[in-house]
């Protein structure tokens, strides 16, 4: 029952008690001057009608306790006794459940990764004869991960029940009616904002070979350098109902992960997962020399790519113009003229 | 007639500078083969001039093919193995810096460049007992007769290993073919170096 509907009620039944009495007074006032006893009136009203009004009151009173105490749906309990003939008797009990859920999450998750690979310079200068430099492999690797789950839970309330209601020992052709209305609502706002963020870089820098100022050959190379990275992202987000949250793990699984079963019965599951990887390598440079006829065939993957289509010649396309300008000269300017000579 | 033409002398300039304009070209090629035949005689000169039974080498700088008019600068160029590719100039000769420098003992050269008029594609029709002049960034001359060519498949770059073996020579390069299919291989052998 709303309690702005239980306040007027409470308020109405009071000045039925209070219209009571003074009918008593007036009764009683007319028999003292008059000395008639009216017949009519609201000494009537001990079996009739007002006393039923006041039993309402005292009944919907004893609640209203009860109503500010008990954060459960209310289960209103009313009762009418004892009316006198041709009575209408109503219990109306009105519950009414409003509940107003608000869930906000704001996640935001940045991974930034810098790598840098670098390996040495092999150089072989100043020597007489030959000699050989090698600098090793440098690698640098980066794993990121990111999970995420995020997992609202709102348990639906229970509908009220109707309460315990009586209307016993009325009266010959009474109309009795006992109404139970209740109303349950509910109102959930998942508000779920998820930014995830990878910033990846990766430098892989070979060195530099350099053979030189040597009488006789010599060969020098640099170690290959390389990065790789790997990332996964996972968000599991359970706006779920009775039901539990399953556990995130689609970057521990190496089948990528997986989902696993969704919320309550009111709610859902939504996921995403990302994941990737991401490698560079930059092969070491290598240089032999051949001062005395050294060199090498294998390694090359294919000769010189001499092929180039070449573009129209400057120089056709000047003088073609200047043929075909002179033409038209002659044929507007100088021809005419001889003609007139 | 000429009379005539003569009476039209200041509406003629147009006509003149045109001829002007239009023997350029003829020009520039008379003027480019003095210029290789002088470049050529001056590389005679000083062959003639140097004593013999010398080790001699250097990195090219200058190619010099008077037959066809060719007179190019060389840069040097390395194989990049990260792109699997040679660099390529679009106006130059380029050395390939894995293979001999030029001398006069032992080991080939390899001298490639692109198959345009102004670069090395004159060189598909190049004669026998031509002469090429490559010019070292120490000063020297080396001197080398046309031997012959052949076609071969981008691939085979065992080419490039034989050169090692070879006697003293050059190599030139360029494409051949409708779609570049083609490495034109020339090879030259040493007349004589100084």
């Amino acid at each position: 029952m709303p309690i702005n509907r239980l306040f007027v009620l409470i308020f109405t039944e009071i000045n039925f008690v209070k219209l009571y009495s003074l009918c008593n007074f007036l009764i009683l006032r007319f028999k003292r001057r008059f000395g008639v006893q009216l017949k009519v009136g609201c000494l009537a009203g001990r079996g009739g009608y007002m006393l039923r009004r006041i039993n309402k009151l005292l009944t919907v009173a004893a609640f209203v306790p009860a109503l500010f105490i008990s954060a459960a749906p209310i289960a209103l309990a009313d009762s009418i006794t004892t009316t006198g003939a041709d009575s209408s008797n109503t219990i109306n009990n009105n519950s009414y459940t409003n509940t107003s859920v608000s869930n906000d999450n704001d996640v935001y998750v940045s991974n930034t990764s810098f790598q840098y690979s670098s390996s040495g310079d092999a150089t072989v200068s100043g020597n007489t004869s030959g000699g050989s430099a090698t600098t090793g492999d440098a690698s640098a690797s980066n794993s990121t991960t990111t999970s995420l789950s995020i997992t609202n839970m709102t348990t639906m309330p229970a509908g009220g029940s109707g309460g315990s209601n009586s209307i016993s020992n009325t009266g010959f052709d009474s109309s009795n009616t006992i109404n139970n209305n209740t109303s349950v609502h509910m109102s959930v706002d998942n508000d779920n904002n998820v930014s995830v963020k990878n910033f990846n870089f990766q430098v892989a820098v070979s060195g530099d070979a350099k053979v030189k100022n040597n009488t006789s050959g010599g060969n020098a190379s640099t170690g290959n350098a390389s990065t790789s990275n790997s990332t996964c992202t996972s968000i599991q987000i359970t706006n779920g109902g009775s039901g539990g949250a399953s556990n995130n793990n689609a970057c521990s699984s190496q089948n990528g992960g997986g989902q696993g079963s969704g919320g309550g019965n009111n709610g859902g599951t939504s996921g995403q997962n990302g994941g990737g990887a991401g490698a560079g390598q930059v092969l070491g440079a290598s240089t032999i020399a051949s001062l005395s006829g050294g060199g090498l065939g294998a390694g090359f993957a294919t000769l010189p790519n001499t092929g180039l289509r070449e573009g129209v010649n400057n120089w056709l396309v000047i003088s073609i113009l200047t043929i075909a300008a002179s033409i038209g000269y002659w044929s507007k300017v100088i021809a005419p003229r001889l003609k007139n000579i | 007639m000429i009379r005539r033409l003569l009476s039209l002398k200041w509406r003629l300039l147009p006509l003149a500078a045109a001829a002007l304009i239009l023997s350029v070209p003829f020009a520039e090629n008379v003027w480019t083969r003095h210029h290789i035949s002088e470049a050529a005689q001056a590389a005679q000169l000083k062959l003639a001039s140097e004593p013999k039974a010398v080790k001699l080498q250097g990195t090219p700088n200058r190619i010099l093919i008077p037959s066809l008019n060719i007179d190019l600068p060389v840069v040097s160029q390395s194989y990049s193995p990260a792109l699997k590719s040679w660099p390529v100039s679009a106006s130059t000769a380029n050395y390939a810096t894995e293979t001999a420098l030029i001398n006069n003992f032992h080991g080939q050269s390899l001298i490639y460049g692109h198959d345009i008029h102004s670069v090395f594609e004159p060189l598909l029709s190049l004669q026998s007992k031509a002469v090429v002049y490559v010019y070292t960034d120490n000063g020297h001359v080396f001197k080398y007769t046309y031997a012959g060519a052949h076609d071969v498949s981008p691939r085979q770059t065992t080419i490039v290993a034989d050169m090692a073996k070879q006697p003293a020579g050059l190599n030139l390069i360029t494409c051949d073919g409708a779609y570049f299919q083609y490495r034109h291989v020339m090879s030259f052998k040493l007349i004589k170096a100084g």
